[in-house]
Protein backbone atom coordinates (compact mmCIF):
# COMPACT_ATOMS: atom_id res chain seq x y z
CA UNK A 1 0.00 0.00 0.00
CA UNK A 2 0.82 3.53 -0.66
CA UNK A 3 0.13 4.05 2.94
CA UNK A 4 2.83 2.02 4.53
CA UNK A 5 5.56 4.75 3.85
CA UNK A 6 3.79 7.65 5.15
CA UNK A 7 2.86 5.34 8.67
CA UNK A 8 6.60 4.29 8.98
CA UNK A 9 7.54 7.84 8.71
CA UNK A 10 5.57 9.25 11.08
CA UNK A 11 6.46 6.18 13.79
CA UNK A 12 7.60 7.63 16.72
CA UNK A 13 11.37 5.93 16.94
CA UNK A 14 12.00 6.85 12.76
CA UNK A 15 10.50 10.55 13.74
CA UNK A 16 12.94 10.94 16.88
CA UNK A 17 15.87 9.39 14.88
CA UNK A 18 15.36 11.32 11.83
CA UNK A 19 14.70 14.76 13.88
CA UNK A 20 17.88 14.52 14.90
CA UNK A 21 19.75 13.29 12.48
CA UNK A 22 18.07 16.69 10.28
CA UNK A 23 18.46 19.14 13.64
CA UNK A 24 22.05 20.04 12.46
CA UNK A 25 21.12 20.83 8.69
CA UNK A 26 18.48 23.31 10.00
CA UNK A 27 20.71 25.08 12.80
CA UNK A 28 23.77 25.60 10.80
CA UNK A 29 22.33 27.78 7.84
CA UNK A 30 20.16 29.37 10.06
CA UNK A 31 23.21 30.26 12.28
CA UNK A 32 25.24 31.35 8.82
CA UNK A 33 22.13 33.19 7.35
CA UNK A 34 20.96 35.35 10.88
CA UNK A 35 24.95 36.10 11.18
CA UNK A 36 24.62 37.28 7.56
CA UNK A 37 21.34 38.95 7.90
CA UNK A 38 22.91 41.15 11.22
CA UNK A 39 25.65 41.90 9.25
CA UNK A 40 23.64 43.06 6.02
CA UNK A 41 20.93 44.78 7.75
CA UNK A 42 22.62 46.27 10.54
CA UNK A 43 26.16 47.12 8.49
CA UNK A 44 25.71 46.73 5.15
CA UNK A 45 22.26 48.02 4.16
CA UNK A 46 21.76 52.10 3.52
CA UNK A 47 19.86 54.09 5.49
CA UNK A 48 16.32 55.13 4.98
CA UNK A 49 15.78 57.84 3.79
CA UNK A 50 12.70 59.22 5.68
CA UNK A 51 13.32 57.03 8.82
CA UNK A 52 17.08 57.22 9.13
CA UNK A 53 18.71 53.95 11.23
CA UNK A 54 15.33 52.98 12.74
CA UNK A 55 13.96 50.96 9.93
CA UNK A 56 16.56 48.62 10.82
CA UNK A 57 14.43 47.14 13.20
CA UNK A 58 12.52 45.75 10.55
CA UNK A 59 15.02 42.97 10.04
CA UNK A 60 14.31 41.43 13.48
CA UNK A 61 10.47 42.63 13.05
CA UNK A 62 9.13 41.73 10.06
CA UNK A 63 10.66 37.74 10.41
CA UNK A 64 9.16 37.55 13.47
CA UNK A 65 6.26 38.23 12.42
CA UNK A 66 6.09 36.14 9.88
CA UNK A 67 7.20 33.31 12.00
CA UNK A 68 4.20 33.94 14.24
CA UNK A 69 1.56 33.82 11.54
CA UNK A 70 3.37 30.52 9.84
CA UNK A 71 3.76 28.80 13.30
CA UNK A 72 0.02 29.51 13.72
CA UNK A 73 -0.51 27.62 10.80
CA UNK A 74 1.77 25.03 11.23
CA UNK A 75 -0.25 24.46 14.61
CA UNK A 76 -3.31 24.28 12.87
CA UNK A 77 -2.85 22.00 10.00
CA UNK A 78 -0.75 19.57 12.12
CA UNK A 79 -3.62 19.63 14.62
CA UNK A 80 -5.75 18.92 11.72
CA UNK A 81 -3.68 16.05 10.31
CA UNK A 82 -3.42 14.42 13.36
CA UNK A 83 -7.43 14.72 14.32
CA UNK A 84 -8.19 13.14 10.46
CA UNK A 85 -5.70 10.19 10.33
CA UNK A 86 -5.50 10.03 13.88
CA UNK A 87 -1.77 10.51 14.12
CA UNK A 88 -0.21 10.92 17.40
CA UNK A 89 3.41 12.51 15.88
CA UNK A 90 1.39 15.49 14.36
CA UNK A 91 0.05 16.48 17.63
CA UNK A 92 3.61 16.24 19.02
CA UNK A 93 4.29 18.80 16.07
CA UNK A 94 1.43 21.08 17.18
CA UNK A 95 2.61 20.52 20.70
CA UNK A 96 5.95 21.39 20.17
CA UNK A 97 5.13 24.60 17.56
CA UNK A 98 2.83 26.51 20.33
CA UNK A 99 5.45 28.29 22.32
CA UNK A 100 8.27 28.59 19.53
CA UNK A 101 4.95 30.84 18.18
CA UNK A 102 3.34 32.20 21.19
CA UNK A 103 7.48 33.28 21.83
CA UNK A 104 8.50 35.05 18.24
CA UNK A 105 4.38 36.72 18.77
CA UNK A 106 5.37 38.52 21.64
CA UNK A 107 9.06 39.59 20.19
CA UNK A 108 6.74 40.99 17.20
CA UNK A 109 5.05 42.93 19.76
CA UNK A 110 8.06 44.16 21.75
CA UNK A 111 10.04 45.20 18.86
CA UNK A 112 6.78 46.55 17.20
CA UNK A 113 6.69 49.44 19.87
CA UNK A 114 10.47 50.22 19.99
CA UNK A 115 9.85 50.68 16.58
CA UNK A 116 6.73 52.65 17.18
CA UNK A 117 8.05 54.60 19.71
CA UNK A 118 10.80 56.68 17.26
CA UNK A 119 8.24 56.50 14.21
CA UNK A 120 4.93 57.65 15.85
CA UNK A 121 6.02 59.10 18.90
CA UNK A 122 4.00 56.62 21.15
CA UNK A 123 5.27 53.17 22.04
CA UNK A 124 2.01 51.53 21.25
CA UNK A 125 -0.77 52.82 18.86
CA UNK A 126 -3.90 50.76 17.79
CA UNK A 127 -2.47 49.80 14.35
CA UNK A 128 -4.06 47.63 12.69
CA UNK A 129 -1.03 45.27 12.34
CA UNK A 130 0.05 45.58 16.04
CA UNK A 131 -3.86 45.08 16.94
CA UNK A 132 -4.35 41.65 15.69
CA UNK A 133 -0.60 40.63 16.54
CA UNK A 134 -2.21 40.96 20.06
CA UNK A 135 -5.04 39.23 19.82
CA UNK A 136 -3.14 36.02 17.66
CA UNK A 137 -0.70 36.53 20.95
CA UNK A 138 -4.27 35.99 23.12
CA UNK A 139 -5.02 33.29 20.84
CA UNK A 140 -1.64 31.34 21.39
CA UNK A 141 -2.27 31.78 25.10
CA UNK A 142 -5.86 29.87 25.00
CA UNK A 143 -4.55 27.18 22.55
CA UNK A 144 -1.54 26.75 25.49
CA UNK A 145 -3.92 27.28 28.41
CA UNK A 146 -6.30 24.64 27.17
CA UNK A 147 -3.63 22.02 26.52
CA UNK A 148 -2.20 22.52 30.04
CA UNK A 149 -6.03 22.19 31.29
CA UNK A 150 -6.31 18.56 30.15
CA UNK A 151 -4.38 15.66 31.88
CA UNK A 152 -4.70 13.14 29.80
CA UNK A 153 -2.38 13.80 26.38
CA UNK A 154 -4.63 12.44 24.40
CA UNK A 155 -7.38 14.35 24.75
CA UNK A 156 -5.09 17.66 25.23
CA UNK A 157 -3.85 16.92 21.71
CA UNK A 158 -7.69 16.34 20.03
CA UNK A 159 -9.12 19.16 21.63
CA UNK A 160 -6.46 21.66 21.25
CA UNK A 161 -6.42 20.28 17.75
CA UNK A 162 -9.88 21.60 17.38
CA UNK A 163 -9.35 24.85 18.49
CA UNK A 164 -6.40 25.60 16.61
CA UNK A 165 -8.03 24.53 13.47
CA UNK A 166 -11.15 27.04 14.32
CA UNK A 167 -8.90 29.53 15.84
CA UNK A 168 -7.00 29.25 12.41
CA UNK A 169 -9.90 30.04 10.24
CA UNK A 170 -10.94 33.11 12.53
CA UNK A 171 -7.56 34.51 12.49
CA UNK A 172 -8.27 36.43 8.62
CA UNK A 173 -11.88 37.13 9.83
CA UNK A 174 -10.08 38.97 12.78
CA UNK A 175 -7.47 40.59 10.80
CA UNK A 176 -9.81 42.20 8.75
CA UNK A 177 -12.18 43.13 10.91
CA UNK A 178 -9.21 44.98 12.81
CA UNK A 179 -8.10 46.78 9.78
CA UNK A 180 -11.24 47.36 8.60
CA UNK A 181 -12.35 49.27 12.20
CA UNK A 182 -8.72 50.80 12.11
CA UNK A 183 -9.60 52.35 8.81
CA UNK A 184 -12.71 54.27 10.63
CA UNK A 185 -11.02 55.48 13.44
CA UNK A 186 -7.60 57.07 11.88
CA UNK A 187 -6.60 58.08 8.82
CA UNK A 188 -3.80 56.52 6.87
CA UNK A 189 -1.38 55.18 9.39
CA UNK A 190 2.36 55.08 9.13
CA UNK A 191 3.49 52.78 5.76
CA UNK A 192 6.56 51.38 7.24
CA UNK A 193 6.36 48.62 4.80
CA UNK A 194 4.79 49.95 2.22
CA UNK A 195 7.24 51.26 -0.33
CA UNK A 196 7.09 49.73 -3.48
CA UNK A 197 10.63 49.73 -4.69
CA UNK A 198 12.94 48.69 -1.50
CA UNK A 199 16.72 48.69 -2.83
CA UNK A 200 18.43 45.20 -3.23
CA UNK A 201 21.00 46.65 -0.38
CA UNK A 202 18.11 46.67 1.76
CA UNK A 203 16.02 44.09 0.81
CA UNK A 204 18.41 41.29 0.35
CA UNK A 205 19.15 41.20 4.01
CA UNK A 206 15.85 40.84 4.68
CA UNK A 207 15.20 37.98 2.70
CA UNK A 208 18.32 36.36 4.29
CA UNK A 209 16.40 37.15 7.83
CA UNK A 210 13.38 35.62 6.51
CA UNK A 211 15.14 32.38 5.25
CA UNK A 212 17.55 32.44 8.64
CA UNK A 213 14.33 32.45 11.26
CA UNK A 214 12.51 29.86 9.61
CA UNK A 215 15.14 27.69 9.04
CA UNK A 216 15.77 28.32 13.15
CA UNK A 217 12.29 27.73 13.78
CA UNK A 218 12.61 24.38 12.24
CA UNK A 219 15.99 23.72 14.22
CA UNK A 220 13.51 24.45 17.49
CA UNK A 221 10.50 22.67 16.53
CA UNK A 222 12.74 19.42 15.66
CA UNK A 223 14.77 19.59 19.41
CA UNK A 224 11.24 19.77 20.46
CA UNK A 225 9.30 17.61 18.86
CA UNK A 226 12.25 14.90 19.94
CA UNK A 227 11.34 15.94 23.50
CA UNK A 228 7.89 15.39 22.76
CA UNK A 229 7.67 12.13 21.21
CA UNK A 230 10.16 10.67 24.09
CA UNK A 231 7.36 12.10 26.66
CA UNK A 232 4.34 10.41 24.33
CA UNK A 233 6.41 6.68 24.22
CA UNK A 234 5.88 5.05 27.54
CA UNK A 235 7.90 1.72 27.84
CA UNK A 236 8.99 1.16 24.34
CA UNK A 237 12.37 -0.70 23.03
CA UNK A 238 13.24 1.74 20.53
CA UNK A 239 13.73 4.48 23.45
CA UNK A 240 15.95 2.72 25.10
CA UNK A 241 18.11 2.13 22.25
CA UNK A 242 17.49 5.54 21.48
CA UNK A 243 18.88 7.12 24.82
CA UNK A 244 21.69 4.54 25.11
CA UNK A 245 20.28 4.18 28.31
CA UNK A 246 19.62 0.62 29.38
CA UNK A 247 21.21 -2.37 26.69
CA UNK A 248 18.63 -3.27 24.21
CA UNK A 249 17.22 -6.91 24.66
CA UNK A 250 17.47 -7.35 28.32
CA UNK A 251 13.47 -7.11 28.17
CA UNK A 252 10.83 -7.30 25.55
CA UNK A 253 8.87 -4.29 25.77
CA UNK A 254 6.48 -3.08 23.63
CA UNK A 255 7.44 -1.97 19.90
CA UNK A 256 5.06 1.00 18.84
CA UNK A 257 4.53 1.70 15.26
CA UNK A 258 7.80 -0.33 13.93
CA UNK B 1 -31.13 4.99 11.73
CA UNK B 2 -30.83 1.82 13.61
CA UNK B 3 -30.84 2.88 17.11
CA UNK B 4 -34.47 3.58 18.28
CA UNK B 5 -34.67 6.86 20.17
CA UNK B 6 -35.65 6.84 23.90
CA UNK B 7 -39.26 8.01 24.38
CA UNK B 8 -39.17 11.24 22.20
CA UNK B 9 -42.77 11.41 22.55
CA UNK B 10 -43.31 10.84 19.24
CA UNK B 11 -45.68 8.22 17.31
CA UNK B 12 -43.68 4.90 17.49
CA UNK B 13 -42.14 2.90 14.58
CA UNK B 14 -41.51 5.87 12.65
CA UNK B 15 -38.06 7.41 13.29
CA UNK B 16 -38.40 10.83 13.78
CA UNK B 17 -36.91 13.64 11.73
CA UNK B 18 -33.94 15.66 12.39
CA UNK B 19 -36.26 18.76 12.69
CA UNK B 20 -37.95 17.29 14.89
CA UNK B 21 -36.06 15.85 16.56
CA UNK B 22 -34.12 19.06 17.46
CA UNK B 23 -37.53 20.53 18.53
CA UNK B 24 -37.76 18.14 20.78
CA UNK B 25 -34.79 19.16 22.19
CA UNK B 26 -34.56 22.92 21.84
CA UNK B 27 -38.89 23.00 24.37
CA UNK B 28 -36.58 20.82 26.44
CA UNK B 29 -34.05 23.07 27.56
CA UNK B 30 -36.30 25.90 27.37
CA UNK B 31 -38.61 24.21 30.14
CA UNK B 32 -35.29 23.15 31.80
CA UNK B 33 -34.20 26.66 31.97
CA UNK B 34 -37.72 28.47 33.14
CA UNK B 35 -37.18 25.98 36.27
CA UNK B 36 -34.59 27.71 36.73
CA UNK B 37 -34.81 31.57 36.64
CA UNK B 38 -32.12 32.56 38.35
CA UNK B 39 -29.93 31.26 35.87
CA UNK B 40 -32.09 32.89 33.10
CA UNK B 41 -32.06 36.39 35.12
CA UNK B 42 -28.05 35.97 36.37
CA UNK B 43 -26.97 37.28 33.10
CA UNK B 44 -29.15 40.17 32.67
CA UNK B 45 -28.01 41.45 36.35
CA UNK B 46 -24.48 41.20 35.26
CA UNK B 47 -25.16 43.31 31.80
CA UNK B 48 -27.27 45.83 33.77
CA UNK B 49 -24.40 46.41 36.70
CA UNK B 50 -21.51 46.33 34.26
CA UNK B 51 -23.40 49.05 32.80
CA UNK B 52 -23.90 51.00 35.60
CA UNK B 53 -20.23 50.63 36.64
CA UNK B 54 -19.26 53.33 33.50
CA UNK B 55 -21.37 56.00 34.31
CA UNK B 56 -19.99 55.70 38.20
CA UNK B 57 -16.84 55.71 37.06
CA UNK B 58 -15.99 57.74 34.05
CA UNK B 59 -19.11 60.70 34.24
CA UNK B 60 -23.00 61.11 34.96
CA UNK B 61 -23.29 63.51 31.86
CA UNK B 62 -25.42 62.49 29.21
CA UNK B 63 -24.31 64.15 26.67
CA UNK B 64 -20.64 62.09 27.06
CA UNK B 65 -21.81 58.58 27.85
CA UNK B 66 -24.07 59.06 24.58
CA UNK B 67 -19.99 58.80 23.00
CA UNK B 68 -18.99 55.82 24.75
CA UNK B 69 -22.09 54.32 24.60
CA UNK B 70 -21.80 52.08 22.00
CA UNK B 71 -18.46 50.91 23.93
CA UNK B 72 -20.39 50.22 26.98
CA UNK B 73 -23.16 48.30 26.00
CA UNK B 74 -20.96 45.72 23.59
CA UNK B 75 -18.41 45.01 26.24
CA UNK B 76 -21.20 43.90 29.03
CA UNK B 77 -22.79 42.07 26.36
CA UNK B 78 -19.93 40.30 25.46
CA UNK B 79 -19.35 39.54 29.15
CA UNK B 80 -22.92 38.95 30.23
CA UNK B 81 -23.13 36.28 27.50
CA UNK B 82 -19.55 34.70 28.65
CA UNK B 83 -20.90 34.18 32.02
CA UNK B 84 -23.70 32.02 31.04
CA UNK B 85 -21.83 29.56 28.79
CA UNK B 86 -20.46 27.29 31.48
CA UNK B 87 -23.92 26.35 31.92
CA UNK B 88 -24.33 25.38 28.48
CA UNK B 89 -23.33 21.93 28.23
CA UNK B 90 -22.59 21.78 31.83
CA UNK B 91 -25.39 20.09 33.28
CA UNK B 92 -26.20 17.62 30.03
CA UNK B 93 -22.54 16.90 30.57
CA UNK B 94 -22.86 15.25 34.61
CA UNK B 95 -26.10 13.47 34.23
CA UNK B 96 -24.76 11.52 31.09
CA UNK B 97 -27.75 13.00 28.94
CA UNK B 98 -25.06 14.54 26.80
CA UNK B 99 -23.41 11.00 26.63
CA UNK B 100 -26.81 9.56 25.62
CA UNK B 101 -27.30 11.99 22.07
CA UNK B 102 -23.65 11.18 20.92
CA UNK B 103 -24.79 7.36 21.10
CA UNK B 104 -28.09 8.02 19.81
CA UNK B 105 -26.99 7.65 16.22
CA UNK B 106 -28.20 10.85 15.35
CA UNK B 107 -26.29 13.55 14.23
CA UNK B 108 -24.78 15.40 17.04
CA UNK B 109 -24.24 18.43 14.91
CA UNK B 110 -27.94 19.28 14.91
CA UNK B 111 -28.85 18.27 18.42
CA UNK B 112 -26.08 20.50 19.70
CA UNK B 113 -27.55 23.57 17.03
CA UNK B 114 -30.70 23.38 18.84
CA UNK B 115 -29.33 23.57 22.50
CA UNK B 116 -26.92 26.33 21.10
CA UNK B 117 -30.30 28.36 19.89
CA UNK B 118 -31.99 27.38 22.86
CA UNK B 119 -29.08 29.31 24.99
CA UNK B 120 -29.14 32.02 22.48
CA UNK B 121 -33.04 32.45 23.17
CA UNK B 122 -32.24 32.53 26.83
CA UNK B 123 -29.60 34.52 26.76
CA UNK B 124 -28.80 36.04 23.77
CA UNK B 125 -32.46 37.42 23.17
CA UNK B 126 -32.90 38.73 26.37
CA UNK B 127 -29.54 40.68 26.36
CA UNK B 128 -30.95 42.28 23.08
CA UNK B 129 -34.54 43.51 24.48
CA UNK B 130 -32.71 44.95 27.75
CA UNK B 131 -29.98 46.70 25.60
CA UNK B 132 -32.27 49.48 24.03
CA UNK B 133 -33.23 50.25 27.86
CA UNK B 134 -29.74 50.47 28.85
CA UNK B 135 -28.88 52.49 25.86
CA UNK B 136 -31.74 54.84 27.08
CA UNK B 137 -29.81 55.23 30.20
CA UNK B 138 -26.76 56.12 28.68
CA UNK B 139 -28.14 59.03 27.05
CA UNK B 140 -28.91 57.43 23.47
CA UNK B 141 -31.56 58.62 21.46
CA UNK B 142 -34.80 56.68 20.50
CA UNK B 143 -34.06 56.92 16.93
CA UNK B 144 -31.02 54.53 17.58
CA UNK B 145 -32.76 51.82 19.66
CA UNK B 146 -33.77 49.84 16.48
CA UNK B 147 -30.30 49.99 15.53
CA UNK B 148 -29.22 48.85 18.12
CA UNK B 149 -31.89 46.35 18.91
CA UNK B 150 -30.71 44.72 15.70
CA UNK B 151 -27.13 44.87 15.93
CA UNK B 152 -27.26 42.97 19.11
CA UNK B 153 -30.06 40.58 18.23
CA UNK B 154 -27.44 39.53 15.44
CA UNK B 155 -24.40 39.70 17.22
CA UNK B 156 -25.36 37.55 20.09
CA UNK B 157 -26.32 34.80 17.59
CA UNK B 158 -22.55 34.63 16.46
CA UNK B 159 -21.41 34.68 20.33
CA UNK B 160 -23.87 31.79 21.20
CA UNK B 161 -22.48 29.81 18.40
CA UNK B 162 -18.63 30.67 19.16
CA UNK B 163 -19.53 30.38 23.17
CA UNK B 164 -20.79 26.63 22.33
CA UNK B 165 -17.43 25.45 20.51
CA UNK B 166 -15.23 26.99 24.03
CA UNK B 167 -17.89 25.54 26.16
CA UNK B 168 -17.70 22.07 24.06
CA UNK B 169 -13.81 22.55 24.10
CA UNK B 170 -13.80 23.05 27.97
CA UNK B 171 -16.48 20.41 28.70
CA UNK B 172 -13.53 18.63 30.38
CA UNK B 173 -11.95 20.80 32.02
CA UNK B 174 -12.98 22.02 36.00
CA UNK B 175 -13.32 25.52 37.01
CA UNK B 176 -13.18 25.97 33.00
CA UNK B 177 -14.08 29.77 33.58
CA UNK B 178 -11.00 31.62 33.18
CA UNK B 179 -9.70 29.60 30.10
CA UNK B 180 -13.57 29.51 28.54
CA UNK B 181 -12.96 33.45 28.17
CA UNK B 182 -9.57 33.53 27.12
CA UNK B 183 -10.64 31.03 24.40
CA UNK B 184 -13.68 32.58 23.14
CA UNK B 185 -13.22 36.22 23.41
CA UNK B 186 -10.55 36.35 20.77
CA UNK B 187 -12.80 34.73 18.15
CA UNK B 188 -15.44 37.27 19.18
CA UNK B 189 -13.62 40.32 18.40
CA UNK B 190 -14.91 40.27 14.82
CA UNK B 191 -18.52 40.78 16.45
CA UNK B 192 -17.50 43.18 18.64
CA UNK B 193 -16.13 45.61 16.26
CA UNK B 194 -18.89 45.21 13.58
CA UNK B 195 -21.36 45.24 16.41
CA UNK B 196 -20.18 48.17 18.23
CA UNK B 197 -20.05 49.93 15.19
CA UNK B 198 -23.24 49.51 13.94
CA UNK B 199 -24.15 50.60 16.95
CA UNK B 200 -22.47 54.46 17.09
CA UNK B 201 -23.80 54.74 13.39
CA UNK B 202 -27.24 54.19 14.76
CA UNK B 203 -26.67 56.49 17.74
CA UNK B 204 -25.41 59.36 15.05
CA UNK B 205 -28.38 58.82 13.21
CA UNK B 206 -26.01 57.17 10.32
CA UNK B 207 -27.27 54.57 8.12
CA UNK B 208 -25.74 51.10 9.41
CA UNK B 209 -26.73 48.66 7.04
CA UNK B 210 -22.97 47.72 6.25
CA UNK B 211 -21.84 46.97 9.54
CA UNK B 212 -25.32 44.92 10.52
CA UNK B 213 -24.81 43.11 6.72
CA UNK B 214 -21.88 41.64 8.19
CA UNK B 215 -22.66 41.00 11.75
CA UNK B 216 -25.31 38.88 9.79
CA UNK B 217 -22.70 37.21 7.50
CA UNK B 218 -20.65 36.25 10.92
CA UNK B 219 -23.49 34.86 12.14
CA UNK B 220 -24.70 32.81 9.32
CA UNK B 221 -20.60 31.81 9.07
CA UNK B 222 -21.22 30.88 12.32
CA UNK B 223 -24.17 28.64 11.73
CA UNK B 224 -22.66 26.55 9.39
CA UNK B 225 -19.23 25.97 10.56
CA UNK B 226 -19.55 26.04 14.86
CA UNK B 227 -21.59 23.16 15.63
CA UNK B 228 -19.19 21.10 13.40
CA UNK B 229 -16.72 22.02 15.60
CA UNK B 230 -18.55 21.95 18.54
CA UNK B 231 -19.74 18.51 17.76
CA UNK B 232 -16.12 17.39 17.19
CA UNK B 233 -15.26 18.56 20.64
CA UNK B 234 -18.02 17.13 22.51
CA UNK B 235 -16.99 13.83 20.92
CA UNK B 236 -13.54 14.22 21.99
CA UNK B 237 -14.31 15.15 25.50
CA UNK B 238 -16.67 12.16 26.11
CA UNK B 239 -14.17 8.98 24.73
CA UNK C 1 32.43 52.62 15.22
CA UNK C 2 30.34 55.41 17.68
CA UNK C 3 28.69 55.71 14.59
CA UNK C 4 27.50 52.55 14.37
CA UNK C 5 26.33 52.13 17.67
CA UNK C 6 24.68 55.46 17.63
CA UNK C 7 22.25 54.08 14.29
CA UNK C 8 21.70 57.85 13.95
CA UNK C 9 20.40 58.81 17.06
CA UNK C 10 17.83 55.67 16.92
CA UNK C 11 20.32 53.40 19.27
CA UNK C 12 17.43 53.81 22.46
CA UNK C 13 15.00 51.23 19.91
CA UNK C 14 17.68 49.51 17.90
CA UNK C 15 19.36 47.97 19.94
CA UNK C 16 16.79 46.87 22.27
CA UNK C 17 14.83 45.59 19.65
CA UNK C 18 17.65 43.83 18.47
CA UNK C 19 18.28 42.44 21.85
CA UNK C 20 14.90 41.07 22.48
CA UNK C 21 14.86 39.12 19.87
CA UNK C 22 17.92 37.60 19.71
CA UNK C 23 17.05 37.21 23.73
CA UNK C 24 13.58 35.20 22.01
CA UNK C 25 15.51 33.00 20.24
CA UNK C 26 18.45 32.13 22.56
CA UNK C 27 15.70 31.16 25.44
CA UNK C 28 14.09 28.85 22.81
CA UNK C 29 17.01 27.12 22.02
CA UNK C 30 18.01 26.89 25.87
CA UNK C 31 14.13 25.73 26.37
CA UNK C 32 14.04 23.32 23.72
CA UNK C 33 17.60 21.69 25.35
CA UNK C 34 15.97 21.95 28.54
CA UNK C 35 13.00 19.80 27.61
CA UNK C 36 14.91 17.32 25.59
CA UNK C 37 16.97 16.66 28.28
CA UNK C 38 14.31 16.29 30.99
CA UNK C 39 12.25 14.23 28.17
CA UNK C 40 15.66 11.68 28.54
CA UNK C 41 16.56 11.62 32.06
CA UNK C 42 12.40 10.89 32.45
CA UNK C 43 12.75 8.03 29.98
CA UNK C 44 15.86 6.68 31.62
CA UNK C 45 13.60 6.33 34.64
CA UNK C 46 11.28 4.79 33.26
CA UNK C 47 13.37 1.99 31.45
CA UNK C 48 14.93 1.45 34.86
CA UNK C 49 12.02 0.96 36.80
CA UNK C 50 10.59 -1.12 34.28
CA UNK C 51 13.87 -3.49 34.65
CA UNK C 52 13.39 -3.68 38.51
CA UNK C 53 9.74 -4.73 38.61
Amino acid sequence: MAWTWFHRLASPPHVYRIAGRLTPWFAWPAAILLIAGLIGGLWLAPPDYQQGDAYRIMYVHAPSAWLSLMVYTVMAVAGGIGLIWRMKVAHAVAAAAAPIGASFTLATLVTGSLWGKPMWGTYWQWDPRLTSELLLFFLYLGYMGLRAAFEDLQRADRVSAVLAVVGVINVPIIHYSVVWWNSLHQGPSVMYLGKPTMPPSMLVPLLIMFLGFTLFFGAVLLMRLRAEVLNRERAARWVSEAIGGVPSGRWVGEEIGA
Amino acid sequence: MQAALPSTGLERGSAPSALAVARLMLERDLRLAFRKASQLVQPLAFFAMVTTLFPLAITPELSRLRHIASGVLWAAALLASLLALEFLFRDDAQDGTLEQYALSGRALTGLLSAKTAAHWLLTGLPLALVAPIAAVALGVPGRALPGILASVTLGTVTLSLLGAIGAALTLGVRRAGALLSLLTLPLAIPVLIFGAHATQLAIRGKPYGAPLTLLAALAVFGMTLAPLAAAAAVRINLE
Amino acid sequence: MMRFLDMGGYYPWVWPAYAVTLGVMGLNIYWAKRLLARARRAAQRRLEMQEES
